[in-house]
């Protein structure tokens, strides 16, 4: 992986807008899961003078704070909604950051980003990062682990820090709208497509990471299920190249008409205008994608005789 | 189990004196005319000045002590005797460290840092100062008992006690050496001198039972560091396939993203 990234940088500055990728550092940011065992609970503040005693049977000295104190003995309320459930603890020294990986769009929803008269509301999609070892690290660039995603250094991150898209967690919108400027870097384009494939990859097993991995596995069947060689490896390759552009025209040339099409809908563009220009790239990209589908049969056909 | 503390201070008689340096000298003066017993002194711990009476030593108080005969020497004989025994000398040691650890005089922290500090030395100090206080009742024709119970309100210098006996005690709030606070438990000591009766408000000294015990110990459990090795946790589900591609592939898609882009409406 990271073929395409370049030499970056791979980060930049967070902009006003939360964006899919964005690093925030907080430590309300922990990846809590459900296990059978989870329930809601009630409970609340204990005044500090209370408090002081519960210290004294802890051995701890809890000064004239209150503090809270909850149960699933304690009635659950609305207004609060706790549970008691599991979380996975990072060592103390390293810092709580996670990567944002609900979609743009949705974030944009949720935290009412340009968006007049709707409320923040909903909940967005994170990810622990974990900070391994330079070896692990490097293990999980070049294995493509879809569960884990490897990212650049930066000064900004720990070192070797990884997604882990096996633990994400999902954060209330209302308090991302409050720390949004506890977000410590936002990705580079390249690095952000990176991210959104590894992330297609691990959640619905789709996109280029999936695909190349399965024309893998058919150059292996091509070689009778030895070393691939290179000339089936090519053959099974036209199939990606197909795809390549297929996901190119689903994620660029369409999200550009989508784009066009929000122009006209809410900004009062002019369809008539845009519309030619779209629809001659769509063209294009359809006759390109033919061609593409059409190398890859015939490169296919010789292996399709019994 | 819960009871009135056993000691107080000269800060608690200072107040029901009348506070202040109006209390300080009134209660000098009973010391003077030998109605107070002799404390056991404890000199300056931080900022506190503080001598030590068992509790009896309220009877000092009622102004009819002094026609009884032979009271003053009575009552400092018997504070002499409770003041020697071996758990008065740990109690005072807890109380000098207890203090130590005030900012501002507070005798309900007082006696539960005491309590924290000498809880089985205070048990058995309570016990000799109770079969004192028998003695001298059976001695001076003087009487005390403690009740428990709970401010139920303080308003215009008064503190409303309900009794867990039933009833209600009104007691001026310069005879309220425990916080005001409404629903806190206290006790309230009353000394009978010749069919005068007064009663003062003490805080509580909630001896810790079995239960407690217990209950100090899970608690204590739960606050111990986690001592269990972190497991070897199975991060990932990946298995590596047994080949690999020649070379990197060409790939088409460049700088195709759906996710990265800020639309209008999602």
């Amino acid at each position: 992986m990271f073929e395409k990234l370049g030499e970056g940088p791979h980060y930049r500055d967070p902009e006003d807008d939360v964006v899919f990728g964005d690093i925030f550092e907080a430590e309300f940011l922990r990846d809590i899961f459900v296990r059978e065992d989870t329930t809601v609970m009630g409970g609340g503040l204990l005044p500090g003078h209370l408090a002081r005693k519960v210290g004294s049977w802890m051995n701890a000295e809890l000064g004239h704070e209150d503090i809270d104190l909850f149960s699933p003995a304690f009635q659950p309320k609305q207004e609060t909604r706790f549970a008691l459930a599991h979380a996975s603890f990072l060592p103390d020294a390293q810092a709580h950051q996670a990567i944002l990986v609900s979609d743009s769009c949705v974030t944009a929803t949720a935290l009412a980003q340009g968006r007049e008269g709707r409320r923040v509301a909903g909940r967005l999609l994170f990810a622990p990062l974990m900070s391994v070892s330079e070896e692990v690290w490097q293990g999980l660039v070049e294995t493509e682990d879809f569960e884990r995603f490897p990212l650049p250094d930066d000064e900004r991150l720990s070192a070797g820090s990884v997604a882990e898209f096996g633990n994400c967690f999902m954060v209330d919108a209302r308090d991302i709208n409050e720390h949004v400027n506890r977000r410590v870097a936002s990705l580079s384009q390249s690095l952000a497509v990176e991210l959104e494939m590894h992330w297609g990859a691990y959640s619905t097993r789709r996109g280029p990471r999936a695909y190349e991995r399965n024309t893998l596995k058919l150059a292996w069947l091509f070689s009778g299920g030895g070393r691939p060689t290179a000339e089936a490896e090519k053959a099974a390759d036209a199939i990606a190249r197909a795809l390549d552009l297929a996901f190119q025209l689903e994620g660029s040339d369409l999200e550009d008409v989508s784009a066009a099409e929000e122009s006209v809908r809410l900004a009062g563009g002019n369809a008539s205008e845009l519309t030619p220009s779209l629809t001659k790239r769509l063209v294009d990209r359809l006759h390109e994608l033919a061609q593409l589908a059409n190398t890859a049969a015939e490169g296919l056909a010789p292996y399709g005789k019994p | 189990m819960a009871t009135a503390p056993g000691f107080l201070t000269n800060h608690e008689l200072d107040l029901f004196l009348g506070g202040g340096t109006a209390g300080q000298r009134q209660r000098l003066r009973l010391r003077k005319d030998q109605l107070l017993p002799e404390p056991a002194e404890l000199g300056r711990v931080r900022q506190f000045n503080i001598a030590l009476f068992p509790r009896f030593a309220l009877a000092g108080l009622v102004r009819e002590l002094a026609s009884i005969s032979q009271a003053s020497e009575t009552m400092g004989v018997l504070t002499a005797r409770v003041l020697r025994c071996a758990a008065f000398e740990e109690v005072s040691m807890a109380v000098r460290e207890s203090a130590g650890s005030l900012g501002v005089w507070s005798f309900d922290a007082l006696i539960q840092g005491v309590l924290e500090r000498a809880e089985d030395a205070v048990r058995e100090w309570d016990e000799v100062v109770q079969r004192a206080e028998v003695e001298l009742a059976e001695r001076l024709r003087i009487s005390f008992s403690t009740e428990l119970g709970v401010i139920e309100r303080v308003a215009n210098d008064v503190c409303v006690v309900s009794l867990d006996s039933g009833g209600v005690e009104r007691v001026p709030s310069i005879r309220v050496a425990a916080v005001a606070e409404i629903g806190r438990a206290v006790a309230l000591e009353r000394v009978n001198v010749l069919a005068k009766e007064i009663g003062y408000v003490m805080p509580v000294e909630i001896m810790p039972d079995e239960q407690d015990r217990e209950l100090a110990a899970w608690f204590a459990k739960m606050a111990e560091p986690d001592t269990t090795p972190v497991l070897a946790e199975e991060r990932s589900h990946y298995e590596p396939l047994p080949y690999r591609r020649s070379k990197p592939r060409d790939a088409l898609w460049h700088g195709a993203s759906t996710m990265t882009r800020r639309p209008m409406a999602g």
